[in-house]
């Protein structure tokens, strides 16, 4: 049996970077081996397709399920609509942010309520859903946000996607007694460039506050980071990941600024640049967790990782297609109405229903969610024809969205993710795949396929 | 001659599916503090 003719498998052959190796992969199943460059004939017409095929179906049957199969159990909430600070790369709409409505306590437990009823019918019993507040800035809804944990913390786990600038040292007690992951903002490691994009309505920079709050929480195991990687602070990556790992930060996101808004259209780094510095920053970490024994995992690129190393060990839902959006979570915003997630806020198009009026599965099963959910890169070229298109997934809808006028488009940062997934090859072959990982992934994964 | 270096291929499988955590976000990795370091030591 041979690939790429008659009954055999397509295996597309991917250049990783590796003096020794090259990357094969079957597309469809996210199958892929690493091979001598110098032994393609025999990997392509020996016994590694007979081995593929007897373990395609199984392969297929996984890869189904995840981009099909999979049941919400996520809901992201803006309890307000406003924000205090006014960053340059926002997805949210200004008017909004600046002059918006909250929801209030009363029917922000209300909504509660009604997500609790529904995962009830879905979920098994004893699993929670998981709830997580975000914005524009949750805290500026601080009474109604902490009357909702505090009556639902045995339903929910608990998330906060924050600012920092409004946590002080009573919401950082109230959150870590509750349990709640926390995720915070920062851009880089000097107040001179964080400043710049991330800012209040006057233009001033909260850099010392964000990092007071850094320290205070470092010790918490679900703090997070995110930084948003824009023209600005692209070159600072490395220093990024000194500054993180000084503080004994664990997990960050370094992630490239949607384009879902002119502000972040305007502030995208170029792929290219993205991708030296990205890899630098990787590099740096794998430099420290070398150095020290204690890892800073890059989160978008660890998942990026693990999907490779397993479709279903991935953690983010972007990067696979149909993205996580409208089918394993949504976005409620703060007048109620449902979207595939919060990057679709503001865009009434994509709205499937308001929490108060219509039934979580009516919304999910909405035209709108559907546009979203039915988006594969099956339909998308040049996706269609990509070797990795099940490792990129072709992100984001909503940003694509509002570049393109049609979802079923690339990426603006198509050639970063090919970048990546080399990457991601790369620590392969080199075995380094401990060194990226965060910690429980071993034992949140079995093996289910390895070559003899 | 140069050794050809052995084929790696291996798999994974996710075996939280179906117990709510994980596949279920875009934002943050680790959205629970279950465990806490007070927790480890119980």
């Amino acid at each position: 049996m041979f690939a790429n003719t008659g009954q055999g498998p397509n295996f597309s052959v991917l250049e990783i970077g590796d003096p020794d190796r090259v990357a094969v992969i079957e597309a469809n199943t996210a199958y892929w081996a690493l091979v001598d460059r110098h032994d393609l004939p025999q990997a392509l017409g020996g016994a590694m397709v007979e081995d593929f095929l007897t373990r395609a179906p199984e392969f297929a049957t996984e890869m189904a399920h995840l981009r099909s199969g999979l049941q919400l159990s996520a809901v992201y909430v803006n309890p307000t609509e406003r924000c205090n600070l006014n960053c340059s790369y926002c997805y949210l709409p200004e008017e909004m942010r600046k002059n918006g409505i909250d929801m209030g306590e009363e029917k922000l437990i209300l909504a509660l309520e009604r997500l609790l009823q529904h995962f009830r019918k879905i979920l098994p019993e004893g699993v929670k859903p998981q709830l997580i507040f975000h914005g524009s800035e949750p805290m500026v809804a601080r009474e109604a946000v902490f009357a909702a944990i505090a009556r639902f913390k045995d339903d929910f786990h608990f998330g906060i996607q924050t600012n920092a600038t409004l946590l002080d040292d009573t919401a950082i007690s109230f959150l870590r007694e509750h349990h709640v992951g926390i995720g915070l903002s920062l851009d880089a490691p000097t107040a001179e460039v964080a400043n710049r994009t991330r800012k209040n309505w006057q233009g001033n920079g909260y850099y010392d506050t964000v990092v007071s709050v850094i320290k205070k929480l470092v010790d918490y195991p679900a703090l997070n980071v995110i930084t948003t990687v824009t023209q600005a602070n692209v070159h600072t990556l490395t220093e990024m990941v000194d500054f993180y790992h000084g503080l004994g930060v664990r997990v960050v996101m370094l992630n490239p600024v949607r384009c879902t808004r002119q502000g972040g259209m305007d502030l995208k780094p170029d792929n290219q640049v993205l991708a030296v510095a990205f890899f630098k920053a990787l590099d740096r970490s794998f430099a420290l967790f070398a150095q020290t024994g204690r890892k800073l995992v890059i989160a978008n690129f660890a998942n990026v990782l693990a999907g490779v190393i397993g479709p279903t060990g991935r953690r983010l839902m972007c990067d696979i297609s149909p993205c996580g959006g409208g089918r394993c979570f949504f976005a409620v915003s703060a007048d109620g109405e449902v979207v595939p997630c919060s990057e679709f806020i503001g865009m009434n198009e994509f709205s499937g229903g308001n929490i108060f009026r219509d039934n979580p599965a009516d919304i999910l099963a909405s035209k709108p969610f559907q546009e979203v959910t039915d988006r594969k890169v099956e339909k998308i070229l040049p996706c269609a024809g990509c070797a990795i298109r099940h490792f990129c997934g072709a992100p984001c809808p909503a940003e694509i969205y509002k570049v393109s006028g049609d979802i079923n488009a690339p990426s603006p940062y198509c050639s970063f993710f090919e970048e990546q997934v080399r990457y991601a090859f790369r620590t392969i072959a080199q075995q380094r795949e401990e060194a990226y990982l965060w910690d429980s992934w071993r034992t949140e994964t079995e093996m289910s396929y390895c070559w003899k | 001659m140069k050794a050809q270096k052995q084929i790696i291929s291996y798999r994974r499988r996710c075996n939280l599916i179906g117990q709510g955590t994980g596949l279920s976000h875009y934002i943050l990795l680790t959205p629970s503090a279950e465990t806490t370091p007070e927790d480890k030591s119980k």
